[in-house]
């Protein structure tokens, strides 16, 4: 370019220069400020404005949360057989992204394994707009290994635990079922979902820039927690029994359906609680919501001549009405007139008598002489005694969906309501309460309350909870109750119940037939046929109810369709069950004697005395070393347990007996190891599976004990 | 007495600040190798810091006179590289750029940088030169020419873009006249904005014709340079149509890289998620999701400045800015404050180095200007750069201990 010939050069003239050299320095660094200026609003925009819009994109790259599944916990019977455990399925996904160019090969060996045409797969693992296919869901967990997951970059395995019920239909709507994330929906598995559930557990996965995944740095991994196990006071067989009978009785007699329940009377505990129709909760679908129902608890019945047992007790109770005291039966029709003739209401029996006590009343269950003892007991009485008796109340149990039927004040009673109330009518029930007042009868005339959950142990073994029987109250009195227990006798020796009758064992039960009501009105022909009693009666282990809905081919009497039903569970109970072998000799009133050994003494006492027992202790320790009579026992209550504190008996100086440690929880066998100065070498984790030495061997205090410990099975099933 | 002495004779606060910024570079080197299976890579730069430090040192006792005496033939010998480096090299990535020494690689254009700038002054600061001729300008231009070529035959034009940002101020601060800055940085802007599209290109276009007419310049030569911009404008469409498509879309992604994410726009998106993503105080040291799993390849080289952006936020990426800019401000103070001419215009000559790598880098890494690939001095990894980086401020120090000779 034209360069000026007359420019001067700089250097030349420093002084004029020196103003221009300024100006120039400034522009430069304005310049350069500029630059700065330009740069950090551009930061501004992207780390500060526009961060959270960066940070979700980073995010989406680089984080993927994989859930740990935690394992639901088991429910288990009161003999610690499984009703409810779980069975391991893997799913097999795809993220088509990082499958690439392998989709082909992948497809293939899918095909392969499962046996499918390989174009259903290529289909899925084609879909590039996602980053997660499922190929297979819910298989079983060999499918792994033939498939070779780990050699494909971008297939993800995810282990999915199933809910598996080995007694398939058995206790199905008392157990419930759970939905596909294992939640409860219904049952058992609803009332205790949160104990059951665990938590799971989770790794936060991060991919790298070409898509692999690994796991963060960042986030630590979240273990799943298992959940704990629920010991129901269920005992399996006694369900099984109950169900089959049930299912016969149903079918024999044309019934719409039927239910039943069996209850220690000593405890509460339900033995059994069984309905027909039954569901498989293994396969919910098959069953709509009402057959899921356990009606036991969820559903209200007049309860009919069953209810005659609270008409007595008040008039029992009271002294109001002897035993042998005779009434007009009115040969079958009593016609209750109003102070000015009118007539008010027509009472019928089924059987025509002229003359009955109060012991034939309850025994042939007649409405009119019930009706006649009403009048005497009066209102206010019938009603505290219903009421006493639990009814209008929940139960409590720890089943969903408990209601509490209903039981009217006396200032809401029409005029019939006080004798239709004395024979069951215009009273709302569920089975559990008829069942629970039967049983207060049983038991001395004292009210359990009726409970299923037994306990809850962790996954590791330590019990966190149990359910102590719990005493609701004194109904009548035990003068009461043992009338009332002969007036039941006398229904199965001669009255409506004597089909239920059983050869050498003695029975005490009532009939009931009860008119359908529904949606407001009696449903004509149609009943509710039930037997509700407990046997044995001079020492009662079990209440039992059962009760068929619409009995529809040769009768509808209680007692001649539900009784015989009675009879067949509570002979086959007795035939499998030997606590009765071993109970016979012991009182009514019994309870079992709890495991208190390495248990601190004061709480050991608390323990005992709450079940009822009295406490003796030996020694100045303060640990429980040993206990008379032992765990497990069923004693009355009132028994004295003996505790001993001092170290093992019969211990020679610096010698001890090697306890028995098998089936412990690692943390309760070194406890007791350590009570008796021994050491404990442990190998393994879960239970001690065994131990040397031997149980009951003498060895040197300070001995070493080495325990083999097996983690609890998980299922009997899981096995492939 | 003795402070006083040693601070007349040493500027500690460039010295500070260039170890603060080569502090910063060690920090996130590590982190960005740290997870990378380039665990050697840090080991190498922390070896490179090391030299860098000698080579700072060294550079700042150079005397003075010495330091002139020798900018010749350390230019020419500079050239000699990188012609040699051409025949001998060793390709990396495309480029042939590299000298292997032993278990070392050597890259001549990062150093032929300095010895460019030291011709250049020693050139300009001849007391017969002047840059209102256009002789000597054509001169000037060609010592700055010449080793662009070379370095454009490797080919690496980051690098040789860095020669252009120093040329600019160099000559601006040696007194070029307006129109002869006008006309070399006239037909740059042109094309660039003719790629953004006509409006931008007609903005530049008017912008361009005003300031000629302000330059008050020889009219027909300033009608000529406008007529050239805008030939050169109107030909970027041309030559834009007449390019193959994949080196069309290699243009457009330049200009936006959205169009591409997984492609050639990848680096760019990976690197403004990963500063973006670190927002006001960032996401912790070692932290960086983006920078620990490798979303951008090599991050230690380039896009460096993704790690402070990351794992310190806008906090950390404002502060390593900040001493960049102070770096330079005092750069530029240090030029106005020398008596000699020659010192003058290798401060200005060098810190404009140092700046246009900064600006281009940065720039790139927040997606304001396009991929190129030039380290981030200081803070980048690479033996070559980094010490070409510190004997530039060794260069700084040396001239502030001889400001006052004339």
């Amino acid at each position: 370019m034209i360069g000026r010939q007359n420019s001067i050069p700089v250097q030349d003239q420093p002084a004029s220069s020196f103003r221009e050299s300024r100006a120039r320095t400034l522009i430069v660094k304005v310049g350069l400020l500029l630059f700065f200026v330009v740069v950090a609003l551009r930061l501004v925009q992207i780390q500060v404005i526009d961060a959270a819009k960066y940070r979700e994109k980073a995010e989406r790259q680089y984080e993927s949360r994989v859930d740990l599944p935690a394992l639901r916990g088991k429910i288990v019977d009161r003999n610690q057989r499984q009703l409810v455990t779980n069975m391991m399925f893997v799913s097999f996904a795809a993220d088509p992204k990082i499958i690439g160019d392998r989709a082909s090969e992948l497809a293939e060996r899918f095909a392969q394994v499962f046996d499918k045409p390989k174009s259903q797969y290529l289909e899925k693992i084609n879909l590039e707009t996602r980053r997660f296919v499922y190929l297979e869901r819910r298989v079983s967990p060999q499918y792994e290994k033939r498939i070779n997951a780990a050699s494909f970059e971008g297939l993800v395995v995810k282990d999915e635990p199933r809910r598996l019920y080995p007694y398939d239909h058995v206790a199905g709507q008392l157990l419930g079922f759970t939905d596909v994330d294992n939640k409860g929906l219904s049952g058992i598995e609803l009332q205790l979902d949160t104990l059951l559930r665990g938590r799971n557990g989770y790794v936060i996965m991060q991919r790298d820039a070409i898509g692999r995944r690994r796991p963060s740095v960042d986030y630590p991994r979240i273990e799943p927690i298992n959940g704990n196990t629920a010991e129901l006071t269920i005992d399996i067989e006694y369900q099984a029994i109950a169900e089959e009978e049930l299912r016969k009785g149903v079918e024999r007699n044309k019934a719409e359906s039927g239910l039943a329940i069996m209850l220690d009377p000593a405890t509460g505990e339900v033995l059994a609680m069984a309905n027909y129709p039954s569901i498989n909760p293994g396969d919910p679908a098959s069953a709509g919501p009402a057959a899921a129902r356990n009606r036991v608890v969820t559903d209200m019945f007049e309860p009919g001549s069953t209810f005659k047992l609270v008409t007595a007790a008040a008039a029992l109770e009271r002294h109001l009405v002897q035993p042998d005291q005779k009434f007009n039966a009115e040969q079958g029709e009593y016609v209750v007139r109003l102070p000015n003739g009118k007539v008010r209401n027509k009472i019928t029996d089924t059987h025509k008598y002229n003359v009955l006590t109060f012991r034939e009343a309850i025994e042939f269950s007649s409405n009119i002489v019930m009706a006649k003892v009403s009048d005497i007991v009066g209102a206010e009485a019938l009603y505290t005694t219903a009421r006493n008796f639990g009814f209008g109340t929940e139960c409590g149990i720890e089943l969903p969906g408990e209601i509490r039927g209903e039981l009217k004040k006396p200032t809401q009673w029409s005029g019939t309501t006080l004798n239709a109330m004395a024979y069951g009518y215009e009273v709302g029930v569920t089975p559990l309460q008829i069942a629970t007042a039967y049983a207060a009868v049983a038991n001395g005339g004292v009210l359990m309350k009726p409970f299923i959950v037994r306990q809850i142990v962790s996954p590791e073994g330590e019990v966190l909870h149990v359910t102590r029987p719990e005493v609701v109250r004194r109904v009548v009195s035990q003068a009461t109750a043992h009338t009332l227990t002969q007036f039941l006798r006398g229904v199965v020796e001669r009255g409506t119940g004597t089909l239920a009758a059983m050869k050498g064992i003695p029975l005490a039960g009532k009939t009931g037939t009860a008119r359908k009501f529904a949606d407001g009105r009696y449903i004509e022909g149609s009943y509710i046929a039930s037997f509700v009693g407990f046997f044995p009666a001079d020492n009662p282990a079990v209440v039992c109810l059962v009760m068929l809905d619409n009995p529809n081919d040769h009768s509808y009497v209680g007692g001649l369709v539900s009784a015989p039903i009675f009879k067949a569970i509570a002979e086959k109970v007795y035939a499998v069950s030997p606590r009765f072998a071993r109970t016979q000799a012991v009182a009514g009133n019994a309870a079992v004697v709890p495991d208190v050994v390495t248990v601190k003494l004061d709480a050991a006492k608390e323990l005992l005395v709450a079940q009822g027992f009295e406490v003796t202790t030996e020694g100045n320790g303060t640990v429980v070393m040993h206990q008379s009579p032992a765990a497990g026992t069923k004693e009355r209550r009132g028994t004295t347990v003996t505790l001993s504190t001092a170290s093992a008996p019969a211990a020679v100086k610096g010698y001890t007996d090697v306890p028995d440690l098998r089936g412990l929880p690692i943390r309760r066998a070194v406890n007791r190891l350590s009570l008796q100065h021994l050491d404990a070498a442990v190998s393994g984790s879960g239970i001690v599976a065994s131990q040397f030495p031997a149980p009951g061997e003498l060895v040197k205090t300070g001995t070493r004990i080495a325990l083999r410990c097996e983690p609890r099975a998980l299922t009997m099933v899981t096995l492939y | 007495m003795m402070l006083a002495a040693i601070k007349e004779r040493f500027d500690y606060r460039t010295a500070l600040i260039a170890l603060a910024l080569v502090t910063i570079g060690v920090i996130s080197v590590y982190s960005a190798t740290y997870d990378a299976k380039a665990a050697d890579t840090f080991h190498k730069q922390l070896l490179f810091v090391f030299l860098g430090f000698i080579t700072m040192v060294g550079v700042m006792f150079i005397p003075f006179r010495l330091l002139q005496l020798i900018s010749y033939p350390a230019y020419f010998l500079s050239i000699l590289m990188l012609v040699a480096v051409l025949l001998l090299g060793r390709t990396v990535s495309g480029s042939t750029s590299w000298f292997t020494i032993g278990p070392f690689r050597m890259q001549p254009s990062e150093f032929t940088k300095i010895t460019c700038v030291l011709a250049l002054a020693t050139f300009l600061a001849r007391s017969d030169v002047s840059l209102r001729r256009f002789r000597d300008l054509a001169i000037a231009g060609g010592i700055v020419l010449l080793p662009v070529a070379l370095i454009m035959m490797q080919p690496d034009t980051g690098t040789a873009l860095i020669y252009l940002g120093m040329f600019f101020p160099v000559l601006y601060w040696a007194g070029a006249s307006q129109f002869t800055l006008l006309s070399i940085i006239g037909p740059i802007v042109a094309a660039v904005a003719a790629l953004f599209g006509t409006t931008l290109f007609l903005i530049a276009v008017v912008a361009f014709g005003v300031l000629l007419y302000l330059s008050m310049e020889h009219r027909i030569a300033a009608a000529a340079m406008f007529s050239l911009t805008v030939l050169v404008g109107i030909s970027v469409q041309f030559i834009y149509d007449g390019l193959k498509p994949y080196q069309q879309k290699r243009i457009a992604t330049f200009l936006d890289p959205n169009t591409d994410p997984l492609g050639a726009g990848y680096n760019i998106l990976q690197s403004k998620v990963a500063i973006g993503s670190g927002g006001v105080f960032g996401k912790g040291y070692l932290h960086g999701t983006q920078t620990q799993l490798n979303f951008i390849p090599e991050q230690w080289t380039d896009f460096i400045f993704c790690v402070p952006g990351e794992e310190f936020g806008f906090m950390g990426s404002v502060t390593v800015l900040a001493l960049f800019i102070a770096l330079f401000i005092r750069g530029v103070g240090l030029a106005a404050t020398v008596k000699n001419r020659y010192a003058g215009v290798v401060a200005i000559g060098v810190t404009s180095i140092l700046a246009t790598h900064t600006f281009m880098n940065i720039g790139m890494s927040l997606g304001l200007l396009p991929v190129v690939g030039v380290p981030l001095p200081f803070l980048s990894y690479g033996g070559s750069a980094l010490i070409a980086s510190m004997a530039m401020v060794g260069l700084l120090l040396n001239l502030y201990a001889n400001r006052k000779e004339y």
